[in-house]
């Protein structure tokens, strides 16, 4: 079912800048797939990417069809356990989450899938002690070249909680790591681009706002370039701007703000979609 | 940032810009793994470190390499570090290596760039 050992086969199918997208792959690939648990398989993406959009009805109800057609699959076991999870978490339910990402995390090894081991250390750091399981997650990349590609994930994570706790030397370690980790892996931009922000973030809450401006002015233009024009870039170099005493341009990038989308992953929570009636189709 | 004697990646800094080798070596385990971002094995154990930095740093009498940030999760500490000075580069180098320690030295370590 792989493409190699440990290597996640559905993951070439996203484009997390673009659900529409990914949602048009997977049901191609539904279509496509030749056996029920495959089929469970590509269910529990696309219960996904109903989650993103806070549609946990729908979400769940693919999860459920998943489980149905699951049969003895270990990695359609585990996607749905981890699919679950992120469900249940993005629905605010972080408790009843963290039980779940454990449990995807020792079946992924135990299934040898351990890109999506990779997946459920990061989730459940993201859910649970962040520092047990980053830790948790880099021995992993330590171990498998497949998980390697979580190592920018993990980082980018701890850059966000230290700064959230004020550890704004420590946030820039971690986003700084999280940027070059990024670097090797040019399917995912914005991430990347993402964790450059937060490098200028922390360098700008330790008085170093000069450094932080390129960086910024550097995810901007990446942004703008891609067609994801980014509110949060857009704030933060405003706000720089206006710490370095140039008034005229953090008023610009401001009116810039204004007029950008919220970025990839916050959009993905708020964009509004009609209902559907056939969501496993 | 703490750097002390029992710090086997301060210790390995210390011993770089020192191009000592035989200190810099005492830092790593006889059977530690360099590996790039993706997993590619760069260096396997003592002998094969020897041979590379010896010739690094006697082909770069200026190099100097400084940690610029620092983070320790559990046995991982993760740094980014500078290095100026190679002979294979003419502009600073800039390197976030993710080294796991064992005891009192590093025995696996993964270069993201």
């Amino acid at each position: 079912m792989d493409d190699e050992r440990g290597v996640d086969r559905l993951r070439r199918l996203w484009d997390f800048t673009d659900l529409d997208a990914s949602e048009r792959r997977l049901r191609a690939a539904l279509r496509e797939e030749r056996s029920d648990s495959g089929r469970a398989e590509v269910l529990t993406q696309l219960a996904r990417i109903e989650g993103l959009q806070s549609r946990f009805e729908e979400a769940n109800g693919l999860l459920r069809e998943a489980e149905e057609l699951a049969g003895a699959s270990d990695v359609a076991r585990v996607r749905i356990l981890l699919e679950r999870g992120r469900v249940l978490r993005l629905s605010g339910d972080l408790d009843a989450a963290l039980p779940l990402f454990e449990e995807a995390f020792e079946a992924a090894l135990a299934a040898g899938q351990d890109f999506i081991a990779g997946d459920a250390a990061h989730m459940a750091a993201l859910s649970g002690d962040i520092l047990a399981w980053t830790a948790r997650g880099l021995e992993l990349a330590r171990r498998s070249p497949a998980a390697a590609h979580w190592v920018g994930t993990l980082l980018n994570n701890l850059g966000w909680w230290h700064a959230q706790r004020g550890e704004q030397a420590e946030s820039l370690a971690a986003y700084r790591s999280s940027v070059e980790a990024w670097e090797r892996h040019a399917t995912y931009p914005y991430l990347r681009e993402a964790a450059r922000v937060g490098v200028a973030r922390a360098l700008r809450a330790l008085g170093r706002a000069e450094e932080a401006l390129p960086l910024l002015e550097q995810a901007v233009a990446w942004a703008q370039a891609a067609g994801h024009p980014d509110r949060g870039f857009h704030e933060e170099l405003a706000s720089t701007y206006a710490d370095l005493g140039r008034a005229e341009e953090a008023a610009e990038q401001e009116r810039l703000s204004a007029l950008a989308g919220p970025g990839p992953f916050a959009m993905w929570q708020s964009r509004p979609r009609p209902p559907r009636s056939d969501p496993g189709s | 940032m703490r750097e002390n004697a029992s710090d086997p990646v301060a210790r390995q800094v210390d011993a770089y810009n020192r191009r000592d080798i035989d200190a810099f070596r005492s830092c790593y385990a006889p059977d530690t793994v360099i590996e790039d971002a993706v997993g590619t094995i760069l260096m396997q154990g003592h002998e094969t470190m020897r041979a590379r930095y010896s010739e690094l740093f006697i082909a770069s009498p200026n190099l100097r390499a400084e940690i610029a940030t620092r983070i320790r999760i559990g046995a991982y500490v993760i740094v980014e570090e500078r290095i100026n000075g190679r002979r294979d580069a003419a502009d600073e180098v800039r390197v976030v290596a993710i080294y796991h320690v064992a005891g009192d030295v590093i025995d696996h370590v993964r270069l993201i760039r």
